[in-house]
């Protein structure tokens, strides 16, 4: 295991931030840590990095006890911390190699090639004789990432990573992440589903400081949908009483007079009733479709209460 | 450590303050030594007295000016969590900021030997300036500084507020340079505490090495004091880990 999280709390005199918890991660696993805002995400990765110390519980990283070992912990981790702090005064190849040398590495070859890696790395190639400070957000976000990963961690914690980008950028940041995750472990949180589905391997949900999902994005999809989403559409306006009368829907949606979504059991069955029902209403079906329950309607299924 | 002793003297060196504060320490001085009224041209006694008597009081604000921004701008900007997840200790934290703050006190520190060789050159052969005392003065003189680095860094860890910092720094200082003199003249400690209690604070220990005299006690004295506010730095750096 390459992160082991064992019954960790983390309390705060009122306030249960991070209430029990149990995960393991896998080497080379990409995983994704999502919740609502106050879930307890950052708190997490801040026990797991050291920052903090838990209230209860353990944590192993690499086989280190993030309590007893902490400094052979943070060798082996790069971590971008939640806004992404940065030394605004400095010039982003200072801070790269400042960044390199607290990690230990003293050589100045080495540090040289490090360097323009990670910059090649991150896209920072244009901006990297500015100030720190003289960086749009985006690029500062790309020095925090490249400072997570210029001394080539085992591990990346990354706390939302793609804050703050524009569509492009994101993209860019998310294959960088799927391209690292072939060799590295790494736990990121955010809040976009579409990243999780796109880039993670397993999805945790956590929410009020309780984990209540824990799965690969695969199974979850599968594993809550209960029930099938049909969208159709058809030619001439239909009236949903009329639309009622097809076997075994639960609930009806409607986008407009012609066009609903309905929610039923099965979905091959159910497909076939509507077909057979648009015949014998006369009235040419332009849309039949299959949607399958997104990860955004079971984030708010799992974290609503 | 040496990577932030390197990252602090730069951040230093690359804002107005370090330069700002330099350049008025060594103005003032010069400005009181030899321009202003009760200056030793006029008074023509070949002795930096006034230079010493005066220094304190000015880095008493000097120096917590340069040391207010070393923790309380990490802890504001957030960049002390980058700090403390890199594998490094807090004691290196500590060290490297402590060690760049006085090598920026030794470089404001060593022009001022200008105002030595200067009085040397002027006064007469047969009454020359007392090199000895005027030694141990600076000898005196400069840990004096590094006593109120440790203590500005100190009072910059223990908040994130930079003005805070300053005022605590500066509180801190005159309470250890001046107060305990004054403390110890108050009559119910005449004749028996008050000795002990002139002991504690840096007045008497910077008299006393301006004699000339490097006496061990005091820079035991200063080294210990030094290391106290170390600690007490570290100390607050890991508070973090206490809920």
């Amino acid at each position: 295991m390459s992160v082991s999280v064992k019954n960790l709390s983390k309390i705060y005199a009122q306030q249960k931030a991070v209430d029990n918890i149990s995960f393991d991660v896998k080497k080379g696993e990409i995983l994704g840590f999502l919740g609502p805002n106050g879930a307890g995400k950052s708190t997490t990765m801040k026990m797991l990095t050291c920052y903090l110390p838990p209230s209860s519980g353990t944590a192993n990283v690499c086989n280190f006890d993030i309590v007893q070992q902490p400094q052979e912990v943070k060798k082996r981790i790069g971590y971008l911390p939640e806004n992404n702090p940065l030394y605004y005064d400095m010039y982003v190849k200072e801070f790269l190699e400042f960044a390199l040398k607290v990690h230990g590495h003293q050589s100045t070859v080495d540090s040289r090639q490090a360097i323009k890696k990670s910059i090649d790395l991150v896209g920072l190639n244009i901006e990297q004789h500015k100030k720190i400070g003289q960086l749009s957000k985006g690029y500062k976000q790309r020095v925090g990432l490249a400072q997570a990963l210029i001394h080539n961690p085992e591990i990346l914690i990354l706390d939302e990573p793609t804050s703050g980008l524009d569509p492009n950028q994101l993209a860019d940041i998310r294959s960088l992440i799927k391209e690292l995750g072939k060799e590295k472990t790494i736990i990121f949180s955010t809040h976009i589903m579409q990243e999780v589905q796109a880039v993670c391997d397993r999805v945790i949900i956590i929410n009020k400081g309780k984990i209540v999902a824990n799965d690969t994005t695969d199974n979850l999809q599968n594993l809550l949908s209960n029930e099938v989403l049909i969208e159709v559409e058809f030619e001439n306006i239909i009236s949903e009483i009329e639309l009622n009368t097809i076997k075994n829907i639960h609930s009806i949606e409607k986008i407009s007079n012609t066009n609903f979504i309905l929610h039923g059991k099965e979905s091959t069955e159910l497909r076939k009733d509507i077909f057979a029902f648009a015949v014998a209403k006369n009235n040419p079906l332009l849309t039949l479709k299959q949607e399958t329950k997104s990860l955004e309607d079971i984030f708010h299924q799992l974290t609503n209460k | 450590m040496t990577a932030i002793l390197k990252k602090e003297i730069n951040l230093f060196f690359s804002s107005l303050i370090a330069y700002i504060s330099m350049a008025v320490f060594f103005i003032v001085l010069a400005l009181n030594l030899f321009i202003f009224q009760g200056n030793i041209l006029d008074s023509n006694y070949a002795t930096l007295d006034t230079f010493f008597t005066l220094s304190p009081w000015i880095l008493i604000f000097l120096i917590p000016a340069i040391t207010m921004r070393t923790f309380a701008d990490e802890k504001q900007s957030g960049t002390i969590e980058f700090l403390t997840t890199k594998p490094i200790t807090d004691f290196q934290i500590v060290m490297g900021k402590y060690l760049a703050a006085l090598l920026l006190w030794l470089f404001t520190f060593l022009p001022t030997l200008i105002y030595f060789v200067c009085v040397k050159k002027l006064s007469l052969a047969e009454a020359p300036i007392d090199s000895g005392a005027t030694y141990g003065s600076y000898i005196g003189l400069f840990f004096l500084g590094a006593v109120f680095v440790a203590v500005g860094i100190f009072a910059s860890s223990i908040t994130n507020n930079q003005i805070v910092a300053f005022l605590v720094g500066v509180f801190l200082c005159y309470f250890l340079y001046d107060a305990f003199f004054r403390i110890s003249s108050l009559t119910i400690f005449q004749g028996q505490l008050d000795y002990f209690i002139q002991a504690i604070g840096l007045n008497a220990h910077y008299d006393s090495i301006s004699r000339g005299v490097v006496d061990t006690r005091d820079l035991i004295y200063f080294l210990s004091v030094i290391s106290l506010f170390l600690i007490g730095t570290r100390t607050a750096l890991e508070s973090r880990k206490w809920s």
